[in-house]
């Protein structure tokens, strides 16, 4: 940052080409993989007195990593970061904002990524990575049994019983109860919501009935119709992957990146699997979490114009496409999208559920509290209060208090 | 004046050939011994004193995330008292504590005999009991979590083919109380080799004459070993218990890496380590937190007390 500093133009440039300096990318997703693309990009940008150089930033400390960063000032120009950041490090200060307005990023965007990098009606970032939820299912086993995916959740209990009947060696149903994301949404697909902002002060809202009642659900599908095995109440995303390639479960609900990674491990299960959307739920929306990624620009870049520059070059449609098809992951950007779902590696019938489903994907909600929401295990206690018999809601009443708690301190 | 007179009465220790207006060495030894001492001083004042310092200035704060945040004075101390998840973490400790350390130290002292008796080869069998000890807790901690997987894991596997059926499937990690018996086993497989090998050490230390002696008085073995080979050990016992208890109460590791959310099911595993962590760095409430440090650095301080004077009484 020094010879940045050094290098710097004045206030920076008029034109992209007269800002000099070196501009810093720190990447959270990598991998061998990734590396060609990033690299390119990197040769590509360094001209001209200016050097980009290449971070990694990932694994369980990213998070802090970046705080550390913004409160040290030394925080790179260009970060590839969870998209659940981008709300607290705006709230920081540490962002600048791309000058565009929510709705039309809204327009540009899938609708839940433009949540993601909109904080108090201030555009923060440009989306890149869309990841969604889906249910996957044996089709080679249901088709035997005569069975249709469900597509409520009552169908679940159902499709997952009759699913046992025919196979008593295995499970219907794949319960998560050690991750939040695979439970939390059904809060939405019940009516009911997770926090709201009002006044500008954000409440807890999950000891309304209505998520009361999708918590109750989800714990019954373990307690009450044994779904999955009694240890499912701790099983998370690599768990399920697990149990559904050792046969052990019939369906499960999955991220794109799930079925990617079950499908690497296992490429003889690829004509075994089908998909189907997500199960609605009574208040007849089958709502899922968006997850991906986010670029953003730090305050302190001395290289803005460069920096955006390599955004554009990076987010245009077709450079774009090449590489969410090689990699196999979903592009936020509309334009992108529509090439990646019509002819990239989601245009197929067992991948273009995930396109589908981002259409009716949110984001959560956009305090900078909620990553202390998430780091306290609250979210996952309350569900095995329920599965441990306690009342669903004294356990709700007292999460909302918590989650007040926390999100009190945004 | 006085403090001549005390040692005068005194023996000394060594006889110090007294040289009247001697070397500057003699003169002003003490304050050289001061000098020397500094750089040692300066590190531990710079890595115990000053983090410990800003922990007590913390605790005294409402401190959130990265800010110290307003005084609160005793605040954070006075609620913790009427608290009842921090009461209920506290117990838990305190029963986590007694049971691991009664139980590794019951197992520590038989590896201990059994290397006592095979003297040939207490050398390669101190070798492999070892081996937990060395093997780092976060590794060893995921590979047990994996033992006892309800589907998976040989432990259950173990259990069923033994005839005990009802481990079939067994959810370890569903209720607290088996869920410690999870994490306790691995911890005490991790804590038994280091204390085994201490109590071989002072096993080491028996004079033979003595059992041999009770031998031919005709003492059994039990007899043997709880009126004349434990008394004599006493002392090195009393201190891998304080020892123990002390590494049992910041017990972090296991319950971290084998439960999901760390203190689950639901809490029921949350030692107080673990619920400083979660207030700390989940609810980021920095002053909470430390002040549950502090209380933890009480338990502790009054555990090092112990040990202390035990040592002490080891040595004379």
């Amino acid at each position: 940052m020094v010879l940045a500093a050094f290098g710097s133009s004045g206030d920076g440039g008029t034109a992209g080409g007269t800002e000099s300096g070196t501009l810093e990318i720190w990447l959270s997703d990598w991998g061998p993989e990734y590396e060609p693309y990033w690299a390119q990009i990197a040769d590509e940008f360094s001209t001209d007195g200016v050097e980009v150089e290449l971070r990694f930033v990932g694994g369980n400390d990213a998070h802090q990593q970046y705080v550390t960063a913004i409160s040290s000032q030394t925080a790179p120009c260009i970060g590839l970061v969870g998209n659940t950041w981008v709300p607290e490090f705006a709230s920081l200060g540490a962002l600048r904002p791309t000058g565009q307005s929510p709705d039309d990023v809204k327009e540009q965007y899938v609708s839940a990524a433009a949540d993601s990098v909109t904080y108090e009606d201030e555009v923060y970032g440009y989306p890149w990575n869309a990841a969604v939820r889906a249910l996957v299912y044996r089709a080679d086993l249901f088709e035997q049994a005569g069975l249709e995916p469900p597509a409520t959740w009552d169908d679940v209990v159902d499709v997952g019983l009759a699913f046992q009947d025919a196979y008593p060696d295995m499970y219907g149903f794949g319960v998560a109860g050690g991750g939040q994301w695979y439970y939390l949404p059904n809060v939405w697909a019940w009516g009911g919501e997770i926090a709201t902002q009002d006044d500008g002060t954000w409440a807890s809202r999950m000891n309304e009935p209505e998520a009361v009642d999708a918590y109750s659900f989800y714990a019954g599908l373990l307690t009450e119709h044994g779904l999955s095995p009694e240890g499912a109440m701790n099983w998370n995303g690599g768990d399920l992957v697990n149990a559904f390639s050792q046969n052990e479960i019939g369906m499960f609900v999955a991220g794109n990146w799930d079925l990617k990674s079950l499908l690497l491990q296992n490429p003889e299960m690829e004509s075994k699997v089908a998909t189907a959307p997500m199960p609605s739920g009574p208040a007849g929306n089958n709502a899922t979490f968006l997850g991906g990624s986010d670029f953003v620009i730090f305050e302190g870049c001395e290289l803005p114009e460069k920096s955006e520059e390599i955004i554009d070059y990076i987010l245009d449609p077709e450079r774009l496409v090449e590489i969410t098809s090689q990699l196999g992951f979903m592009p936020a950007k509309l334009d992108a999208l529509e090439l990646e779902s019509t002819t990239g590696s989601y245009s197929s019938e067992l991948w273009n559920v995930f396109p589908a489903q981002l259409e009716t994907a949110r984001f959560v909600p956009t305090t900078p509290a909620w990553g202390g929401v998430e780091a306290t295990g609250e979210l996952v206690n309350a569900l095995h209060a329920i599965i441990g018999g306690s009342a669903p809601r004294d356990v709700m009443d007292d999460l909302a208090q918590t989650m007040d708690d926390t999100l009190g301190d945004g | 004046m006085a403090v001549r007179a005390d040692a005068r009465r005194q023996p000394p220790l060594r006889r110090v050939p007294a040289r009247r207006g001697g070397g500057w060495l003699a003169r002003d030894h003490r304050r050289y011994a001061l000098l020397f001492l500094l750089p040692a001083l300066a590190v531990l004042i710079g890595v115990i004193g000053v983090p410990l310092l800003d922990v007590l200035w913390l605790s005294l704060h409402d401190g959130r995330g990265v800010e110290t945040g307003e005084f609160v004075g005793f605040e954070h101390y006075t609620e913790l008292v009427t608290d009842a998840q921090y009461l209920a973490s506290l117990l838990r400790t305190i029963v986590w504590v007694a049971g691991t350390v009664a139980l590794s130290m019951v197992l520590a002292l038989a590896v201990a005999l059994l290397l006592n008796r095979l003297p040939r080869w207490a050398g390669l069998l101190g070798i492999v009991v070892l081996l937990p000890w060395a093997m780092p807790r976060v590794a060893s901690g995921i590979i047990w979590k994996w033992m006892f997987n309800d589907q998976y894991g040989v432990v259950n596997w173990l259990l069923t083919s033994l005839g005990f059926e009802r481990f079939d499937g067994f959810s370890w990690f569903a209720q607290g109380e088996t869920a410690f018996v999870a994490i306790g086993t691995a911890s005490v497989w991790q804590r038994v080799p280091f204390l085994a090998i201490a109590l071989y050490g002072a096993l080491s230390t028996v004079d033979r004459a003595v059992l041999e002696a009770a031998r031919v008085d005709g003492a059994g073995s039990l007899r043997i070993l709880l009126r004349i080979t434990l008394p004599m050990i006493m002392p090195v016992l009393l201190i891998l218990i304080v020892l123990s208890s002390i590494s049992s109460f910041n017990s972090f590791d296991y319950v971290f890496v084998m439960t999901t959310p760390a203190g689950g099911p639901n809490h029921e595993t949350e030692l107080v380590s673990i619920l400083t962590w979660v207030t700390g760095f989940g609810l980021l409430e920095q002053g909470r937190a430390a002040a549950i440090a502090v209380t933890s650095l009480l338990v502790l301080s009054a555990l090092t007390a112990v040990y202390y004077r035990l040592s002490r009484e080891e040595r004379t």
